[in-house]
């Protein structure tokens, strides 16, 4: 379910390189491109108010499952799945964190049982293609292509 | 945090590999976090660089394991020397991979099968030895060398200088040796 507000992040920075928010909520009804208008207009109100400088404007909409449902299983959430697509030839590759990744979806044959997620899993394949199909990139905007690999990082 | 630049040629520069215990990867690769960030390093153009190296670092945690390295050296080394010396191989089991005789520290230049490579070399030599010179070898020794075949047509052909003499003692030299 979409909670009823987005939030605004503007993010300011004072001349030694430290850097600070303000947040503001906004109707989530609004579009991105009138909470970005509106955000820009109360950023430029602020300007006079304070002597750091806008370096960002981060625009969050929150959507929670209702209700929540409890875990599947005692996964541990550290157990983190890195899925490695290419973009292209010239663009990085894309990587997507999932995390509690399940053990049914790690390789059991050496040498990467246990940490190598396997890439013939019926659930991985479908990820993969979901992945693809629905325009997911890479933090620079490059569409995600193929699987190239998967394994299981610890994140935190 | 110091910001850090990351250079333009990266993919021209020489690559170094390094063992990773396999239960360290997952460590090694979430280190890695910390370059996938905007702010660990000086400019956009530094960053996006640096993010490609990066993330194909930790896809290439995974991708090649190097027992699977040393297996395939091993598996050019069989080749090598079966194609050269005869040695026959044979794989006791799978997985995991068994495969005897085990690779010797050094080998001398016996020759296990005549078809390697050194083999055909070896049956071409002996081959030569015995026609040309007739000597006799451990493939060849049943026939008389050209050498010898020459010898034995020039004593045939005893002080004749009459070339159809010649001729004619040729040809019943030939029809013996046919």
């Amino acid at each position: 379910m979409l909670k009823p507000s987005a939030m605004v992040e503007l993010v300011w920075q004072d001349e030694t390189g430290s850097t600070a928010v303000t947040q503001l909520n906004i109707p989530s009804s609004l579009t991105v491109d009138e909470i970005d208008a509106n955000a820009t207009a109360l950023a430029s109100i602020l300007v006079p108010l304070t002597g750091a400088t806008l370096i960002k404007q981060r625009i969050k909409y929150t959507k929670a499952p209702e209700p929540l449902s409890p875990a599947s299983d005692s996964t541990p959430i550290t157990r983190t799945g890195a899925f490695f697509f290419t973009t292209g030839d010239d663009t990085p590759d894309a990587v997507i964190i999932v995390p509690a990744v399940k053990d049914s979806i790690l390789d059991t044959t050496f040498p990467r049982a246990g940490y190598g997620i396997d890439l013939s899993n019926s659930d991985v394949i479908t990820f993969a293609d979901i992945v693809t199909l629905n325009g997911v990139s890479n933090v620079f905007g490059d569409d995600c292509g193929t699987l190239n690999d998967a394994y299981v990082q610890s994140r935190v | 945090m110091a910001l850090n630049t990351f250079p333009e040629d990266w993919r021209e520069q020489p690559c170094f590999i390094v063992a990773i215990p396999r239960p360290l990867v997952p460590y090694v690769g979430g280190l890695l976090k910390i370059a996938e960030m905007r702010g660990f390093w000086a400019s956009s153009d530094d960053y996006q660089r640096a993010y490609s190296a990066v993330v194909e670092l930790e896809r290439c945690l995974m991708s090649t394991c190097l027992s699977d390295l040393i297996e395939q050296n091993n598996a050019l080394y069989r080749l090598v020397n079966t194609a050269l010396l005869g040695q026959a191989y044979t794989v006791v089991s799978d997985d995991p991979l068994v495969v005897t005789p085990a690779i010797a520290p050094s080998v001398d230049l016996t020759i296990l099968d005549q078809d390697s490579l050194i083999g055909r070399i070896d049956r071409l030599t002996q081959l030569l030895d015995n026609r040309l010179a007739g000597t006799d070898t451990p493939l060849y020794s049943d026939l008389p060398g050209i050498k010898q075949q020459l010898e034995s047509i020039i004593a045939a052909l005893g002080d004749d200088s009459d070339l159809a003499t010649i001729i004619s003692d040729l040809e019943a030299i030939a029809l013996l040796l046919a």
